[in-house]
C-alpha cells in the first residue's frame, strides 16, 4: 500500500504549462516587486528623515517664534502722536501700532520693525511727523511694560529720549498693558487715564485717548493741586485741541519715575 | 530578492511536490496555476536564507498548502473529491493508480495532507506536526484515522 501510494503519486507532475506560466508571472511581477521594493526602501528611508525634518522644522519654528516673535516687552511713545511697539526677547521691534491718527501719520512715515528699541525710538524722534510735536512743554513719555523693565528704563534713560528730548521714562505692570489695549489705549495715556481717574475727574478712557500728554499733565496738576470738579464738555474740547505748537525747542523735564 | 537562476532551480525541483499538494486541495488546473505563482514568487521575495535544502522544501510546504487553503476561502470552493483535476491526469495515470489517487483524495481533507506527507514525502509524524503547527499526537492520530480510512475503502485484506 505504501508503495502504491507512492507510485500514484509520482505519476503526478507539473506541467510545462504550468512552469513556463509561472516562469513568465514572475517575470512581470520581479519588475513590480523590484520597483515596489525600490519605492519600499525609499519610503522607509525618507520617512524617518521626513519626521526628522517635520520636528526640525517645528522646533525651529517655535525657536524662531520665541526669540523673534513671542511679546516680551510694550513700550509706548506718547506726545500726542501716541504709538506702542511690541518687543521680542532681544529688545527688537516686532509690531508697532498707533493709538490716535497723529500716531498713525508718524509711523506712516518711519520702518522701525526688526530695529532694537533705542533706534526705534529715536527715529520716531527725529521722524518729521513727530518733529512739531516736540514743543518745550510737550511732555514726551515712554512707558515700557516688561519683565526686564530696568534695563530698558536705564537704556531709555541714557538715549537722546532723555538727553535731548528730556523725556519721561515710566514703567507699568503687565496687567496694566494688559487693560491698556483692552481700552485701545497706549501705556502712557492709559496711566494718565488712572492717575485722574484718583480724583474723580469725570474722564473716559476713550476721552483720554484723544487729549494730548502735555494737556493730561496740566489737568493732573490741577488735581494734585486742589481741583475738585469734573471736567464738563466744554472743558473737554479745549483740552482735546491739544498744546499749542508754535512755542517750538524742547522742554526741559528730563525726569525718570520708576 | 532571489536570483532568477535559483527561482528557475526551485520551480525545476518543487513545482511536481507543490502540483501533487495542489492536488489533494484543488479542484482545476487554473487554481493550481494560480497557487504555483504565488508560491513561488513568495519564494522569490522570501529574502531570508533557508539552512538548508529540507529547510527550503518544508517552507514551500507549508507555504503551498497555506495558499490552497487561501484560495479556497476566496472562491468559496468546496473540499469534495477533485475528479475534475484527476479527469485532466486521466491520460498519463495508469488505471490502478488513479483508482488510488481518486481513494486517498475522497479522504477528508484533514487527512490527505498527513497521508501525502508522511506516505509520498516520507516525513516522521514529528515533522508534520512540526511543519502544520499540529502536535506530534494529533499527527499520529490523524494518520491512524486516515489508514483506517484508506483500508476501508481500498479493501480489508490490504496492508497500509
Amino acid at each position: 500500500m505504501y508503495d502504491e501510494i507512492r507510485e500514484a503519486f509520482e505519476q503526478i507532475h507539473a506541467t510545462e504549462q504550468m512552469k513556463q506560466s509561472v516562469s513568465e508571472y514572475l517575470v512581470q511581477n520581479r519588475r513590480k516587486a523590484e520597483r515596489g521594493t525600490a519605492r519600499g526602501s525609499f519610503r522607509l528611508g525618507l520617512r524617518p528623515l521626513v519626521s526628522i525634518c517635520a520636528l526640525l522644522l517645528l522646533c525651529a519654528g517655535i525657536g524662531n517664534w520665541y526669540f523673534w516673535e513671542m511679546p516680551v516687552s510694550y513700550l509706548s511713545v506718547d506726545v500726542n502722536p501716541s504709538i506702542e511697539l511690541t518687543l521680542n526677547r532681544r529688545n527688537r521691534v516686532t509690531d508697532a501700532e498707533s493709538r490716535n491718527k497723529e500716531g498713525a501719520q508718524v509711523l506712516a512715515d518711519v520702518q522701525i520693525k526688526g530695529k532694537d528699541y533705542l533706534e526705534a525710538v529715536e527715529l520716531l524722534m527725529k521722524s518729521k511727523k513727530m518733529q512739531p510735536y516736540l514743543t518745550r512743554n510737550a511732555e514726551l513719555t515712554v512707558t515700557v511694560a516688561s519683565s526686564k523693565a530696568e534695563e530698558l528704563l536705564s537704556g531709555l534713560e541714557s538715549s537722546p529720549v532723555t538727553t535731548h528730548y528730556h523725556g519721561l521714562c515710566r514703567s507699568a505692570d503687565m496687567e496694566t498693558a494688559a487693560s491698556a489695549h483692552d481700552c485701545g489705549m497706549s501705556l502712557g495715556k492709559y496711566q494718565m487715564y488712572q492717575l485722574l481717574s484718583q480724583y474723580n475727574s469725570g474722564l473716559a478712557p476713550e476721552e483720554c485717548q484723544n487729549i494730548s500728554m502735555c494737556r493730561l499733565y496740566q489737568l493732573l496738576a490741577q488735581y494734585e493741586g486742589g481741583r475738585e470738579e469734573t471736567v464738563n464738555q466744554e472743558e473737554l474740547q479745549d483740552l482735546q485741541g491739544g498744546c499749542s505748537h508754535e512755542e517750538g525747542g524742547h522742554h526741559h523735564h528730563g525726569s525718570s519715575h520708576h | 530578492m532571489r536570483s532568477e537562476q535559483e527561482v528557475e532551480q526551485a520551480i525545476e525541483s518543487y513545482s511536481d511536490m507543490i502540483r501533487r499538494i495542489c492536488l489533494l486541495h484543488l479542484n482545476s488546473h487554473e487554481d493550481t496555476e494560480d497557487v504555483l505563482q504565488e508560491v513561488f514568487l513568495k519564494y522569490v521575495l522570501h529574502s531570508v536564507e533557508f539552512a538548508s535544502k529540507e529547510h527550503e522544501k518544508a517552507w514551500l510546504i507549508r507555504v503551498t498548502i497555506n495558499a490552497c487553503k487561501d484560495l479556497k476561502r476566496k472562491l468559496f470552493r468546496h473540499s469534495t473529491v477533485p475528479l475534475e483535476v484527476l479527469s485532466e491526469e486521466a491520460a498519463s495515470v495508469m488505471p490502478e493508480q488513479m483508482g488510488i489517487l481518486e481513494i486517498v483524495l475522497s479522504l477528508p481533507v484533514k487527512y490527505k495532507d498527513v497521508i501525502y506527507l508522511h506516505y509520498y514525502e516520507g516525513y516522521t509524524a514529528r515533522e508534520i506536526g512540526t511543519m502544520l503547527h499540529k502536535k506530534e499526537n494529533t499527527v499520529y492520530s490523524l494518520l491512524s484515522r486516515g489508514r483506517e480510512l484508506l483500508k476501508q475503502k481500498l479493501g480489508g485484506g490490504r496492508n497500509v
